[in-house]
């Protein structure tokens, strides 16, 4: 479970990235955060895991206050919490196997992440994850010679491998077309409907938003302007957010079954 | 071959459907990772035998003792050059000195390497830049020590065997440099300046010139950074420069005489770095 | 009066730097348009290096008399077996096999041994350096100067001052060769790591690991193909610098070069240098094979 209490954060220059924000995440949520660029939607997901620090508030994850942990104490929390980022962020030049591999370093020493020493159970929890995706037969090759789409759910099976109770991603489709969009947020839906794993996510696309999540959240200059379910959206709230209706270009739409 | 490396656990090609399988066919590239390591420490070990490393090191406490009340009183009047020591004796007088080596040095072989890299550019003579390739190759791997020596020899000693030392084996520095630069020249503005009827050396001035110049330039500058080392260098065999008062006074163990001669030199070093970086930017 | 002063200087440093450039002509002949352009600057810095180079010759004395037959003397004596040292052919080959070779091996085996310590001295060290790695500026900063003051000494001085403390042999040579290849390696990889990508770097983190655990999931991969690309430039370099040490008694075959220059058996000196050179070829050829496969 997410808690945001009061929590405040003003960057150096003065602009304020989070106002006021109080907000709660029960487990198994699939929520979702719509808003302008800039409005603070990365700001709110990354202080989650502490990526971006706050001034004021505190922030409760599964009852242990993360805003205020550090060092060993913080490193534990992250540990549950899995990433999926923009841009995939994997490590090029290494295979697939090994990328995923890594979400496990945080329960390791030094020394066994130094030489690459992982249990047996870890390397079957690794090819099971990739194997649940549906891309155990790329398991072995180099994580760039991949199309975005895989890159993106080997992102996600690094995540799982870090046995989560959550996991972030950080507009994960942004970069992706629409039809492998549609595939890998199918696969975020099944993570969080069998696993049960609290899914916070950003995304650009409303109706996206709206197919997905069980919530929504909307954002503006860094307050909350909507916290509610998907049928609680109404062209007003749409206006209210993002100061205009949108227009029916923008909006994903549907997506023919292409090859 | 691919068989080979799947046997071999080096490379897995074939897709394995259940995760098990996957496991039981994974590279397991860290146990050839291993063996790599222990045949390099046995290569080293032999090595170290073999050159007798390590045997009867007379790692001498008091010299560095010596050294060290040595370098905390350096000979300042050696250093400026007055009171016994007279200003062409002195400290600044051989950077100076070392400084001019390099820098007549550095001009006249970057003039006279022109042709030569010219002639080694597959661009510009074709087949024929092989024997100027060569040729470049030898002046450039024949020990400047030697040719030092070789110099004073035919010279006398002094700053100008250094400055000849310098002239020619710079040359094969520069030279390959030079025809480098000149394989990767942009045809474009060759073949414009061609369709308005320019001749041979009217296309290399207002076509060639302007491209490469600059890149020359910066060039000429990275070498005469390495030429006023390797001037330093020379003054060990006489060849004038700074070296000659650091080889004496060391094996003499005159620490406060050292101290200025490394201060100089360590001067003279950090000095030219700086004017070639903001030569460099300037450049750009 | 100090305003007339002022006035002709600056109209003299305003007719040095700007030239009138007739643009279009009027039809009897009088020029309608002048603009002024900037002199170009060549001729200023073509007299600044001139007098630079003038003033170099203070400092140099040319030569009173140049014995160019020398030259052919030398160089003639090289690569015949001369009546002074090595008589025959026979003897010749003899030396280049049995002398030169054995001695140019052993300086190989010197570099290696010197280039294997100074990038093991050197790994620690470009780590801490690194921004990317070490986000304290007081902690990076003056690890980097004290490492560049070092690089700064030549290899010879380096030489010469392991000669004092390891005494004349080997091992001062390789130590000296250490010494300079750990401030290569070190300049090299942390400019490297400074821009390598930082993506993975950051998921790695957050998904729990310590920085130290990040870069060496993150950015080791990348890092490796690079580190070995230098170590063998490292090692090329290293192998054309040993000449030098024989030469200040650290090792190595330079001490073979000079005993024979000395003793003015040039016939030696030839016998040394063809399989040197084929060495150093062969070494450049290799290394630049093996950095393009590896890159």
């Amino acid at each position: 479970m997410i808690e945001f209490k009061n929590v405040s954060k003003i960057y150096p220059s003065g602009v304020k990235g989070l106002d006021d924000v109080n907000l709660t995440v029960n487990d198994g949520d699939f929520l979702c955060i719509i808003g302008l660029s800039g409005a603070g939607k990365s700001t709110l997901l990354r202080s989650i895991n502490k990526m971006h620090t706050i001034q004021s508030g505190n922030i409760i994850v599964n009852d242990e206050d993360i805003s205020k942990a550090k060092g060993k104490k913080l490193r534990l929390i992250r540990r549950n919490i899995g990433m999926i980022f923009q841009s995939f962020n994997l490590v090029n030049r290494s295979s697939v196997y090994k990328n995923v591999l890594a979400g496990r370093v945080g329960y390791h020493s030094t020394f066994s992440t130094l030489f690459g020493i992982y249990s047996r159970d870890e390397k079957m929890l690794a090819l099971q994850s990739l194997d649940k995706l549906g891309i155990l037969d790329k398991a072995f090759i180099r994580a760039d010679q991949l199309s975005g789409g895989q890159q993106q759910r080997v992102a996600l099976a690094r995540a799982l491998t870090q046995e989560p109770k959550i996991i972030l991603a950080d507009e994960p489709v942004a970069s992706l077309d629409p039809v492998t969009t549609i595939s890998v947020m199918d696969d975020f839906a099944k993570i969080n409907r069998e696993f049960g794993i609290t899914i916070v996510a950003n995304m650009h696309h409303v109706d996206l938003a709206m197919k997905y999540a069980n919530r929504i959240i909307g954002i503006k200059s860094g307050k909350i302007v909507f916290d509610g379910t998907p049928d609680e959206i109404t062209d007003e709230v749409l206006f209210n957010i993002y100061g205009r209706a949108l227009k029916h270009s923008e909006k994903l739409g549907e997506v023919d079954d292409a090859n | 071959m691919d068989k080979l490396l799947n046997y071999l656990r080096i490379k897995n090609t074939v897709s394995c459907t259940t995760p098990d399988e996957a496991y039981a066919k994974r590279p397991m590239l860290w146990i050839y990772n291993i063996i790599i390591v222990f045949a390099f420490l046995a290569v080293i070990i032999y090595f170290s035998v073999d050159v007798s490393f390590m045997n009867g090191i007379n790692f001498n406490g008091t010299r560095l003792g010596e050294l060290w009340k040595g370098m905390c009183n350096p000979n300042w009047s050696y250093f400026f050059g007055y009171g016994e020591y007279r200003f062409s004796e002195s400290v600044i007088y051989q950077i100076i000195e070392t400084f001019s080596i390099a820098f007549i040095g550095t001009l006249i072989s970057s003039i006279l390497a022109i042709p030569f890299g010219f002639f080694a550019s597959k661009r510009m003579v074709g087949k024929w830049s092989v024997i100027s390739e060569l040729l470049l190759i030898v002046i450039r791997t024949f020990p400047e020590i030697l040719f030092g020596l070789i110099m004073v020899k035919v010279v006398g000693f002094g700053s100008f065997a250094g400055v000849a030392v310098l002239s020619v084996h710079s040359i094969g520095m520069i030279g390959k440099m030079y025809s480098e630069q000149l394989d990767v020249v942009d045809n474009q503005p060759l073949e414009a300046l061609d369709a308005c009827g320019a001749s041979f050396l009217t296309r290399v001035k207002l076509g060639v010139v302007p491209q490469v110049a600059p890149n020359f330039l910066s060039v000429i500058l990275y070498r005469f950074d390495l030429n006023v080392r390797t001037a330093s260098l020379l003054g060990l065999v006489g060849a004038g420069g700074i070296g000659y008062y650091i080889w004496v006074y060391s094996s003499f163990g005159t620490w406060s005489m050292l101290t200025p001669l490394l201060l100089g030199v360590v001067i003279l070093i950090v000095f030219v770095d700086i004017i070639s970086s903001i030569l460099r930017k300037k450049l750009l | 009066m100090q305003t007339k002063n002022k006035g002709v200087l600056r109209r003299i440093f305003h007719k040095l730097k700007y030239k009138k450039v007739i643009v279009s002509l009027n039809d009897n002949g009088t020029p309608s348009k002048i603009i002024e352009k900037k002199r170009s600057l060549w001729p200023r810095y073509f007299l600044i290096v001139a007098a630079i180079f003038g003033c170099c010759f203070i400092f140099v004395e040319l030569p009173a008399k140049i014995r160019f037959d020398q030259i052919s003397v030398i160089f003639g004596q090289m690569f015949t077996p001369s009546e002074f040292s090595l008589k025959t052919w026979d003897r010749y080959n003899e030396y280049i096999f049995a002398t030169a070779i054995p001695a140019i091996w052993s300086t190989v085996e010197m570099v290696f041994i010197g280039t294997t310590i100074g990038t093991a001295i050197a790994i620690p060290l470009f780590l801490i350096a690194s921004r990317n790695i070490v986000l304290k500026w007081y902690i990076y900063q003056p690890v980097r100067i004290v490492v560049d003051i070092i690089r700064t000494i030549p290899t010879y001085v380096l030489a010469i001052l392991c000669t004092v403390f390891f005494g004349i042999g080997n091992t001062a040579g390789i130590w000296a060769i250490a010494i300079f290849t750990m401030g290569i390696m070190f300049k090299l990889m942390y400019e490297y790591i400074d821009t390598c990508n930082m993506n993975p770097f950051e998921a790695s983190m957050s998904t729990g690991a310590t920085r130290f655990k990040a870069a060496r999931v993150a950015l080791y991969p990348q890092v490796k193909p690079m580190f070995f690309s230098n170590f063998l430039y490292t090692f090329e370099i290293n192998v054309r610098a040993s000449v030098i040490l024989g030469f200040v008694g650290a090792g190595g075959i330079g001490q073979l070069l000079s005993n024979a220059m000395d003793a003015q058996q040039y016939d030696k000196v030839g016998a040394i240098l063809i399989p040197l050179f084929v060495v150093v070829v062969v070494l450049q050829l290799l290394s630049s094979f093996l950095r393009r496969k590896s890159l």
